[in-house]
């Protein structure tokens, strides 16, 4: 009797696990699922709405400019924060450099902590190098204002978005197309900024932290020669 | 008939009050700025010119600090961020930016200046161009060119790169160009520069510009939640306070001095209407010299208002002479008692002018105002003495009989031992203490002392490394074109200088314009240098650099068109500029602005450059105060000369001439000597003090003198009365806060007693004698 009822629960315990198991591998189905339905979802509006900052994010980047004046393509890495005031590109490699670039201005520091470029910008952070970029992050006009500047066009499939935007009026300092793409629901990880003459610019994010550990990480950020964030 | 009379000047005389001061209220529009009263309107010196123009732009800034220290960068960064944008979008503000480069973005004007880089280079083109066509300058070309293109913003450095090639214009312009204002990076402060469209010396609208900027602060800081510090200085800062100050002295100096005054006659006539009267006259008397200052400048300094009102201490005399004489006397004897005294009055006055008319010749423009109003505010008291005081005194029912005696003095405090003790002791203090005398010109011991906000100023500009105010070096020439070549001499002596650490910065026209000859020595140097060998040498430097060498324009020959001060008017750069280059009929003179410096050796250093300055505004003025003081002791020697004459013409003999200035001169003579013994430094000032007081001391050997009434007694009581009146107002200058005013009042007032006190003793024999 007791080996009985001993051999029931266990059957019972069994029977219990296989059901979580069960409903674990239906969940494992759900997720990507609901960013399929999510992605699907997205539109153009949305999208902006999205990319807005709300919160300070801190990302590692990878930077590839692909210039014909360059022999080979240059490469550079570090620390990329964007806070709802500022964005911040703290290179570490291969030489260290801190630009900073505010509603009025763009402040590149150069590895010897001297100022090697001031710009003072004509409009909210119309950085020229970036413009595209930085109009989907600070931008507040929505569709409306992006489509007097760019043409869109925002492509899915059910792992990715790719927001593509090519310039109404190209002009040579400026970039006359941008890529801008992520996982379906998530914020983009990867940026390609095309220019006139065939030059373009690559970027990969990888999100670090966001919220206050980001704005933590942010205020450690000082010029080339103090502290640097986790040093 | 004598009472409708009465009534009909009474009119006269209320309508004329009323319609005086309405004006005098309405219409004076006062100014506080030292600059008005003691500089020169139609400056012989373009330094001035320079310095004015420099101070009425830097007049209108304001440098904003935020201080930090404890909150983290990004937010420090966006409450500093939504400021300057909160003010940038305020109607008072022109501009708001964080550093002179800021004012003109480099990567802009750089592509203006791109094809002519060549021929803008250098300084010193034979040396310059060697080390750049060296194989270490052509390699250090390269890396910096990759590190262009590898900056923030490649697709313009790309579009430099077709006109200047080696980028030689972002070389020049970082080693030459806008070092003056950058304020350095400091992470517990946030600096930056706010323009207002007003003069920084219109005050009220400044002091609302200050309430709503701080006001702007506290908002954001109550958004952010986070404490910072706002601290601001600048111009209008400094006029602010000083008007509040002048304000605060005007109203102190006149509630003390009315408050004395009226007790002090209270106490002496023992009539309250009478102290009224005497209220009213000097009232009217102030207001007509004010407004017709104002009518003939245009404004009134608030120096020459302050100085004008103790003029109160001369018009009171001619008021209070007349109530004494006439007031004692019946209701139907008063014009007649005027009329006794009339003569010694006109006399009286007559002198005070001239000394005032002499002042207003030494070129001060305060100066000149102060006779102006002196000359209506004594002519003023003067018509209402003789034409309705008597009225006034039966209107009112005033009957003065004052209770002041000081008889005794007249029949004690002089007898023969004395007067010997007293004239030893006057000699001694006289001949011991001229000599001593210092006299200063340094125009700031006249300004206010505002230590705090001084503190404050320093604070904050030591964050900044900025063109000092009224600091720079003036290079003149006939033309555009040897001003030019001057200052580019005066330049290379600056650039040691700076190497020895004796010149922090400095701001010149080069490198953003330069001689013909500079830019033709430039062109030459390069293109006698630029051979294949150089071309091929850059190649194989670009390629070492990881750069695409074929992709890249050849070196060419620099082009013979040269950038002239015409290519530049338009540019974003013109307004910066033009405030450098001084453009008239006969010669063209550029501007240098420096950084914190050590004067003696850059005065050094030009010595042998033609045409080369260093000007320093306070000491041009300290300089032109001491030639004005000098002007001013010989014109007021010659003033005493002209009063002696008119007093010899009107006794018909110089010795009674003589006889009634020297209680006046004597008063002088010993503060001149107690000055000099006492280690006092008398200034312009103390000179303006000293003439008052020689104004007022004559007057009170006129009155002691002519003795009009024919009652010794009466005339003394009354200059009695007169010489307290004046001392206890003129001691109220004391209370102000401004230094000038300090310096007045310890003049005049010992001036005026002591020149009362030598009355009896100098002219008592006279009188015995009548």
């Amino acid at each position: 009797m007791w080996k009985i009822a001993s051999r029931t629960s266990c059957r019972a315990a069994n029977s219990r696990s296989f059901r979580l198991a069960g409903y674990l591998w239906w969940l494992s189905f759900l997720v990507p699922v609901s960013s399929l339905v999510h992605a699907a979802d997205e539109t153009l509006d949305t999208l902006l709405t999205r990319l807005q900052i709300h919160k300070t994010q801190q990302l590692a980047y990878r930077e590839t400019r692909h210039m014909q004046l360059l022999s080979e393509p240059w490469q550079a890495s570090g620390e990329l924060f964007i806070a709802s005031h500022r964005l911040v590109i703290a290179q570490r490699e291969p030489q260290r450099s801190l630009t900073e670039i505010t509603a009025t201005h763009l402040q590149h520091i150069n590895a010897q902590n001297e100022i090697v470029t001031r710009l003072v910008l004509k409009q909210p952070f119309a950085v020229p190098l970036l413009k595209p970029f930085l109009m989907l992050l600070y931008g507040s006009g929505g569709v409306g204002q992006l489509q007097r500047v760019y043409r869109p066009e925002l492509l899915q499939d059910r792992t990715r978005w790719t927001l593509r935007l090519a310039a109404v009026a190209p002009t040579d300092d400026q970039p006359s197309a941008m890529t801008l793409s992520g996982a379906a629901g998530r914020q983009p990880d990867s940026l390609v900024l095309e220019f006139a003459d065939g030059d373009f610019t690559e970027w990969q994010f990888t999100p670090l932290a966001s919220g206050s550990e980001a704005d933590a990480a942010l205020a450690a950020v000082r010029a080339p020669e103090d502290t640097w964030p986790d040093e | 008939m004598i009472r409708s009379l009465h009534k009909s000047r009474l009119g006269v005389f209320l309508l004329l009050a009323v319609v005086i001061v309405a004006l005098a209220i309405l219409r004076t529009d006062m100014r506080t700025d030292i600059r008005d009263f003691f500089f020169p309107g139609a400056a012989v010196d373009a330094g001035f010119r320079v310095g004015q123009q420099q101070a009425g732009q830097l007049a209108r800034r304001y440098i904003v600090s935020i201080t930090h220290a404890g909150a983290d960068a990004a937010t420090a960064r966006a409450l500093v961020d939504s400021l300057q944008q909160a003010l940038s979008g305020h109607a008072a503000v022109s501009r708001v930016w964080s550093g002179l480069s800021s004012d003109v973005s480099m990567l802009d004007q750089l592509q203006r200046y791109a094809p002519h880089a060549t021929q803008l280079y250098s300084l010193q083109p034979q040396l310059a161009i060697g080390d750049v066509f060296s194989d270490a300058g052509l390699q250090a070309r390269a890396v910096f060119v990759r590190q262009a293109l590898l900056g923030p913003d490649p697709q313009r450095i790309k579009a430099l790169l077709a006109d200047d090639p080696l980028l030689l214009g972002m070389d020049v312009f970082a080693r030459h160009g806008m070092q003056t204002d950058s304020p350095p990076r400091d992470p517990e402060t946030t600096t930056f520069f706010v323009e207002t469209h007003h003069s920084g010396l219109d005050t009220d609208m400044q002091a609302g510009f200050q309430r709503e900027l701080q006001r702007l602060f506290t908002d954001l800081q109550a958004q952010q939640g986070t404490t910072f510090g706002l601290e601001y200085t600048g111009v209008p800062v400094f006029s602010v306070a000083i008007k509040e100050q002048v304000s605060g002295d005007v109203h102190r100096i006149a509630l003390f001095s009315m408050l004395a005054i009226a007790l002090l006659a209270w106490l002496v006539f023992r009539s309250l209407r009478a102290v009224l009267l005497l209220g009213v006259l000097l009232l009217v008397t102030v207001a007509f010299a004010a407004s017709l200052s104002q009518w003939v400048f245009g404004y009134v300094h608030g120096l020459t208002l302050a100085l004008g009102a103790t003029l109160t201490g001369v018009c009171i005399d001619y008021f209070i002479h007349g109530m004494v004489h006439a007031g004692s006397a019946n209701i139907s004897q008063r014009q007649q008692a005027i009329r006794r005294i009339w003569p010694a009055l006109l006399t009286a006055a007559a002198t005070t002018l001239i000394g005032y008319v002499a002042l207003s010749l030494s070129g001060y423009p305060g100066l000149q105002q102060l006779a102006v109003f002196a000359v209506a505010g004594i002519a003023m008291a003067l018509l209402l003495t003789r034409y309705f005081l008597a009225d006034l005194l039966s209107a009112m029912r005033v009957r003065v009989e004052p209770s002041l005696d000081l008889g005794l003095l007249l029949e004690t405090a002089y007898r023969r031992r004395g007067r010997v003790l007293l004239a030893i002791l006057a000699s001694v203090v006289v001949v011991l203490g001229i000599g001593r005398v210092e006299w200063r010109d340094d125009m700031g011991l006249l300004s206010m002392e505002m230590e705090q906000l001084r503190d404050n100023d320093s604070r904050i500009r030591a964050r900044l490394s900025s063109a000092e105010p009224g600091r720079f070096v003036l290079v003149a020439g006939k033309d555009m074109e040897e001003a030019l070549q001057r200052g580019e001499a005066v330049q290379r002596l600056l650039l040691p200088l700076q190497a020895d650490g004796k010149l922090d910065g400095f701001a010149a026209v080069y490198p953003w314009l330069a001689s013909q000859r500079l830019q033709s020595d430039n062109a030459a140097a390069w293109n006698t240098a630029l051979d294949d060998d150089v071309r091929a040498r850059w190649h194989q430097a670009l390629a070492q650099a990881g750069l695409n060498a074929d992709l890249f324009p050849p070196l060419s020959s620099a082009t013979q068109a040269f950038l002239s001060a015409d290519d530049l008017g338009g540019s974003a750069l013109w307004p910066l500029l033009s405030q450098q280059l001084l453009v008239e009929p006969a010669q063209t003179m550029t501007v240098i602005w420096l950084s914190r410096h050590d004067p003696g050796a850059l005065v050094a250093a030009l010595q042998g450059i033609a045409g080369a300055r260093y000007f320093s505004q306070k000491d041009s003025l300290d300089t032109l105060s001491a030639n004005y003081r000098k002007r001013a002791v010989t014109l007021l020697a010659w003033g005493i000369v002209a009063i002696l004459l008119m007093l010899a013409v009107r006794y018909r003999s110089i010795l009674p001439a003589l006889q009634v200035l020297s209680p006046a001169l004597l008063a002088v003579l010993l503060m001149l000597g107690l000055w000099g013994l006492l280690a006092v430094s008398p200034g312009i000032l103390h000179l303006i003090g000293l003439l008052l007081a020689t104004a007022i001391c004559a007057d009170y050997g006129i009155f002691f003198f002519e003795n009009g009434g024919g009652n010794l007694q009466r005339t003394f009581q009354a200059i009695s009365v007169s010489a307290l009146t004046t001392a206890v107002s003129f001691a109220c200058l004391g209370a102000a806060d401004t230094p000038a005013l300090h310096a007045l009042a310890w003049t005049v007032a010992p001036g005026v007693l002591l020149g009362f006190l030598l009355c009896p003793l100098l002219l008592h024999g006279h009188n015995n004698r009548r």
